[in-house]
């Protein structure tokens, strides 16, 4: 365990300079948060993850942004295990039939104010699973969307941008 | 580009497990290399993930000389992290108190279940696609199939660091056999219906799939199997008798996919 330590001293940090905020996400983000929002939360986000029917790619990446390199973290970012203690739900995947209720009741669990995050091609447009009979439609045919970030996945930095642009909106 | 991608889910679960016995440094540290591995799979083949890049008729990003030298360097890093998490995994017996025992699956449960991958090696049951079945290139290539008993979450964390070490001599030996060629052939026109089946050792296990193609040349059939449909029912056995506190760690050792079975 000493070597680790040792390790980490002599190589400095593995964590990345913080990145700058998306600007196509900055403008999408802005539109959605209103003066009042801005006011309430501060600098700092509980994130809600929810694979609405994902290859789970999306979460190998969601996953990676709370990883030495980005640590998210830092930002005020979080992740929390219940829609009520969310501010921001961060769906993945086209939404799917049998996960379609539970997205509902998770969106109805979360306390107001709240923001809807569509994380990867399948939750923008069904991706390759678009057409399947399993697969009601986007998210944004079920609930209110208030950023788009497009990928398959979107890599780490992408992620951390769009959510730091969420976050600095808020500001 | 399979063996990139068996090291950086392994490295993740060992990373995983230990992360659940609160152990955060060594889940810190696996993260960090399987960032490393993302990475360089990026420079080499255009995605983090390596998706899209195996692709009917070959493969759709061909390995430069200098994604040779990149792969090469991450096999020396890679194993210098394995052997140090060994090592420290090895030191820290309050560690192994939480994974030697824990989440036993027996190797008789294993057989009956038909569980492949590192769930089935762990509980003696040697069965690996790359080496039963022995498909390009793996049947030119020398490397052993590892192989436990205990069937504890100890056992599994273990074969997965076993496989890592087969993987990065498997890597190290393609490497030195790069031929410049095609990287890609055109696909054959369907004439008739046809149908096909394969079975490839992904990191979890053996992946099936089969196709049926249609006289009109569309699919007419697709199924796909994941190793974990052989995986899940056995996590149920391992837990039984476990304390609360030890299910994340089975959970972790088995890591079964979600996507496709419960969504």
């Amino acid at each position: 365990m000493r070597s680790f330590l040792l390790d980490a001293l002599r190589k400095g940090k593995a964590t990345i300079a913080p990145p700058g905020p998306d600007a196509a996400a900055l403008a999408e983000a802005a539109r959605a948060l209103g003066e009042r929002a801005r006011q309430r939360l501060g600098r700092s986000l509980a994130i809600r993850e929810i694979d609405a029917g994902s290859c789970n790619g999306c979460e190998l990446e969601i996953h990676a942004i709370s990883n030495p390199v980005y640590d998210v973290e830092r930002f005020g970012l979080k992740f929390v295990a219940s829609p009520r203690h969310a501010d921001v739900l961060l769906v993945t995947g086209p939404v799917t039939w049998n996960m379609r209720e539970a997205l509902l009741r998770t969106y109805n669990a979360t306390p107001e104010p709240k923001w809807v995050v569509a994380l990867g091609d399948c939750a923008v447009n069904c991706g390759v699973f678009a057409g399947s009979p399993a697969v009601v439609g986007p998210l944004a045919d079920i609930l209110p969307v208030d950023l788009h970030v497009p990928g398959c996945p979107p890599p780490p930095l992408d992620i951390v941008r769009a959510l730091l642009a969420l976050m600095e909106v808020q500001r | 580009m399979g063996e990139l991608e068996r090291l950086s889910h392994h490295i993740n679960d060992v990373g995983a497990i230990c992360n659940d016995a609160s152990v955060l440094i060594i889940h810190a540290r696996c993260t960090l290399q399987r960032e490393d591995v993302l990475a360089v799979a990026d420079a080499c083949f255009g995605h983090r993930l390596m998706m899209d890049r195996v692709v009917p008729g070959g493969v759709a990003a061909d390995l430069s000389g200098e994604g040779v030298g990149k792969i090469r360097g991450l096999l020396a890093r890679f194993e210098a992290t394995r052997a140090e998490i060994l090592r420290v995994y090895d030191s820290m017996p309050s560690l192994q108190d939480r994974t030697v025992t824990t989440g036993i699956v027996s190797a008789e449960l294993a057989r009956q279940y038909a569980t492949g991958g590192f769930v089935g090696r762990a509980s003696g049951r040697a069965f690996d696609a790359r080496k039963t079945f022995a498909y390009a290139p793996y049947d030119q290539l020398d490397f052993d199939l590892k192989m436990r008993t205990t069937g504890d979450v100890d056992a599994r964390l273990l074969v997965r660091m076993d496989e890592i070490g087969e993987s990065l001599r498997m890597l190290s030996q393609l490497l030195g056999r790069l031929a410049p060629g095609e990287i890609r052939t055109e696909r054959p026109a369907v004439a008739a219906a046809d149908e096909g089946a394969a079975l490839v050792e992904a990191f979890r296990g053996d992946v099936f799939v089969s196709v049926r193609v249609g006289t009109d040349g569309r699919l007419a059939r697709v199924h796909a199997r994941d190793a974990s449909w052989f995986q899940w029912p056995l996590l149920e056995a391992a837990i039984e008798g476990n304390i609360v506190a030890d299910f994340p760690l089975c959970n972790k050792s088995f890591n079964c996919s979600y996507s496709g079975h419960d969504l």
